[in-house]
Parts: structure tokens; C-alpha cells; sequence
């Protein structure tokens, strides 16, 4: 079964709370783990305040849910821009949700919203050197790696790199109407 | 002010706003235009003039290159560098591609160099450029970036597409290089 997207209510702030456990969560927000000078109530705010209801937001979250779990998980669109249409995706799985299958799903179902949905020419994804689901989950969605930063990002203290996969709009098509049998 | 042998290298000001704002050609796509999403923008002449006046956001950081008759030649740009970054960007905007392969370039990397890796004690500086800023590319390879791949069709501008690739320069690595100029403070 196909997940969805959906802005957060306030109903979620629960299960956002919840994550703020989840140091994988804290790395996700802000990239590191460590305690952070606002409140945690701002924090929570910062994740609820979906800026994507407003036309030509250049950021905002969205929560994964499925049907049978309920909410797994959150995308983060991050530098959207509409006159270049494109962006950045960062996504988040609640750690019962983090394996391969559904890191998969999550992945190409962010991808479809970007193209099916925001009717973007691009979608990309940073994902770190060792977060090898990710990376399978983008390659399986069409995307190609495009770029290795290295040491870009911190992970427990230690430089990691940090990888790029870019999907374009054509490739993405292509894919989809060979899946169909077109 | 940083007085080199071929430029004097100062913090932008906000008379400086007209000079600048030349450099924002919009006839011919280039990656110091790049907005934060990496789209192409043109400031107008006054808000060029409000962001150089904004100390908060320049100082340390937007300088201008300056000839010795007190031309503006371009500007150069130390993007995001903050005491807790480990990095930063590195803009270099000359007037014109030619420039790029000049000892004014030179003397302009070496001072964002010595900013960066020196005074900053950044552990990476990173770079970009379009796929057609050749000069650009080349300026930086010749001072030590190393590409990290392209990012294929990130920037819509002038009616297509435009890649853009990011480079970056490990404060480990850098060994100088270019024309061999050197900037000296006064």
C-alpha cells in the first residue's frame, strides 16, 4: 500500500515529542545531537509550522503516513525553489519503521509527491556515507548519485560525507511508463 | 584593509552598492548570482545599498576588490562562515571571465584562503560554478579544489538549464598555487 503525505496537525505534537527522543530525530532537525538553546516547545513548533500551505514556500515538513502503522515518519523539503523548480528532501522514520522496505517507500513516495504533486523539474536527496537504505532507497526511485562532499556533515563528532542524489523530472517519467508497460 | 600588490582588498560599504550591482549582469548566468536555493537573483541598487549597510551580515565577510586608483574590480565572499561552521563558501566576482586567469584573482583567492583556513581556522572551503564558467572552473582548480560532482540542471535561467558543480579545497590540502602573488596587511 502506498503511504501519504500530509501536513501536521496539531494533533500529531504527541508523536513529535515523542521523536524528540529519538537522537537519530535530533540529528535529522538540526545535525547533530546534542541539547539545543530552544525550548523544546520551539523545537516542536519548527516541525509543526509547515510552511508548505503558503504559495512558493521554500521549506516545509510533511508527515508519512500509512494506513496500518499510522504516522512512520516526516520529510523535510528543504530549498525549494520554483523558478529553478527543484529541491532537497531529508527524511525522517520513526526507528520501529527504519528498514529497507519501508525506507524504500518512504523514498519513492517523497519523489512522486515532488513531481506528481509540487510538478518539480528536480527532486534531490543528501544522505550520509553508511546510511546505505537510503542510498539503495534513491537509486530503486531513479535517482543517480551526482555529488560526494567530503566530511561535509558531523555524525557523533566525526566527519562524515555526504552524498547527493538528484532525479530529474524526464528520468522519473521514463521510469514510471516502463513500471506501467507503456 | 588588506593593500596586495595588485588590489586593495577591503570591507564592502554601502557607496559601494553601484559598482557592485554592475557585477549582476543578467546577460550572462553566473554562480555569484546564486541566491541561497540557487536561484538567479538581481538586487535593485537600493536593496544592494540596505544589505551593505547591514554590518551584521557583511562584516568580516563581503569585501570589495578595489585597483589602486580606486576602481571597484569586483568582490569576494566568505558565505556562512561562522564560528561553529567547520566550512565555507568561497565567492569571487570579477567583472569580467578574462579575469579569472589574472594575478588580481590571485591575490584575491590567497586572502579568502588566509581568512578561511588562517583566521577562521575553517577545515574546508567549498566553491561553485555553472557548467559554462569555464575561467571560473579553472581559477579554482588552479588553486587546489578538487570537484565533488555536478548537480545536473540545478539552475533555470536565460530559457534552460544549467548544471552546477560544487568544489571543495580541505584546509589540509591547500598548498597554494595560480600566479604566485601575495597579499600583505597594512
Amino acid at each position: 500500500m502506498e503511504l501519504r503525505l500530509r501536513r501536521p496537525e496539531r494533533s500529531d505534537l504527541d508523536i513529535i515529542v515523542d521523536w524528540m527522543g529519538d537522537a537519530e530525530f535530533r540529528h535529522f532537525l538540526f545535525g547533530d545531537t546534542g541539547p539545543r538553546p530552544q525550548h523544546m516547545g520551539q523545537q516542536v513548533l519548527g516541525v509543526m509550522s509547515s510552511a508548505l500551505a503558503i504559495p512558493m514556500a521554500s521549506a516545509g515538513n510533511l508527515l508519512l503516513e500509512d494506513d496500518a502503522a499510522g504516522t512512520i515518519g516526516i520529510v523535510m523539503l528543504q530549498d525549494v525553489s520554483w523558478r529553478n523548480r527543484s529541491c532537497f528532501l531529508a527524511l525522517y522514520l520513526a526507528a520501529e519503521h527504519r528498514n529497507g522496505e519501508t525506507i524504500a517507500r518512504a523514498t519513492d513516495t517523497v519523489f512522486t509527491y515532488c513531481f506528481e504533486e509540487l510538478n518539480l523539474h528536480r527532486a534531490a536527496m543528501r544522505v550520509e556515507a553508511g546510511q546505505t537504505e537510503y542510498a539503495q532507497a534513491c537509486t530503486q526511485a531513479g535517482a543517480v548519485r551526482e555529488f560526494v562532499m567530503p566530511g561535509h556533515a558531523q555524525r557523533d563528532g566525526k566527519p562524515v560525507d555526504v552524498h547527493g542524489y538528484g532525479v530529474l523530472r524526464a528520468e522519473f517519467d521514463a521510469r514510471r511508463n516502463v513500471a506501467a508497460g507503456a | 584593509m588588506i593593500s596586495g600588490k595588485y588590489t586593495i582588498i577591503r570591507s564592502a560599504e554601502p557607496d559601494d552598492a553601484v559598482a557592485m550591482w554592475r557585477l549582476y549582469d543578467p546577460g550572462r548566468p553566473r554562480s555569484f548570482l546564486l541566491g541561497p536555493s540557487r536561484e538567479v537573483m538581481i538586487p535593485t541598487q537600493d536593496e544592494m545599498r540596505e544589505m551593505l549597510a547591514r554590518r551584521d551580515v557583511i562584516q568580516g565577510s563581503f569585501f570589495a576588490i578595489e585597483d589602486f586608483a580606486g576602481e571597484v574590480l569586483g568582490c569576494c565572499v566568505l558565505r556562512g562562515a561562522k564560528m561553529e561552521s567547520d566550512f565555507a563558501e568561497v565567492v569571487v566576482a570579477l567583472s569580467h571571465d578574462g579575469a579569472y586567469n589574472t594575478p588580481v584573482a590571485d591575490e584575491v583567492f590567497q586572502f579568502l584562503e588566509k581568512l578561511g583556513f588562517v583566521d577562521k581556522k575553517l577545515n574546508k572551503l567549498v566553491a561553485h560554478c555553472l557548467s559554462d564558467e569555464t575561467e571560473y572552473r579553472d581559477f579554482l582548480g588552479r588553486h587546489g579544489f578538487t570537484s565533488d560532482g555536478i548537480q545536473r540542471e540545478m539552475v533555470y535561467t536565460k530559457g534552460r538549464y544549467f548544471d552546477l558543480e560544487s568544489l571543495s579545497l580541505f584546509n589540509s590540502a591547500h598548498t597554494g598555487g595560480g600566479n604566485g602573488t601575495a597579499a600583505a596587511a597594512s
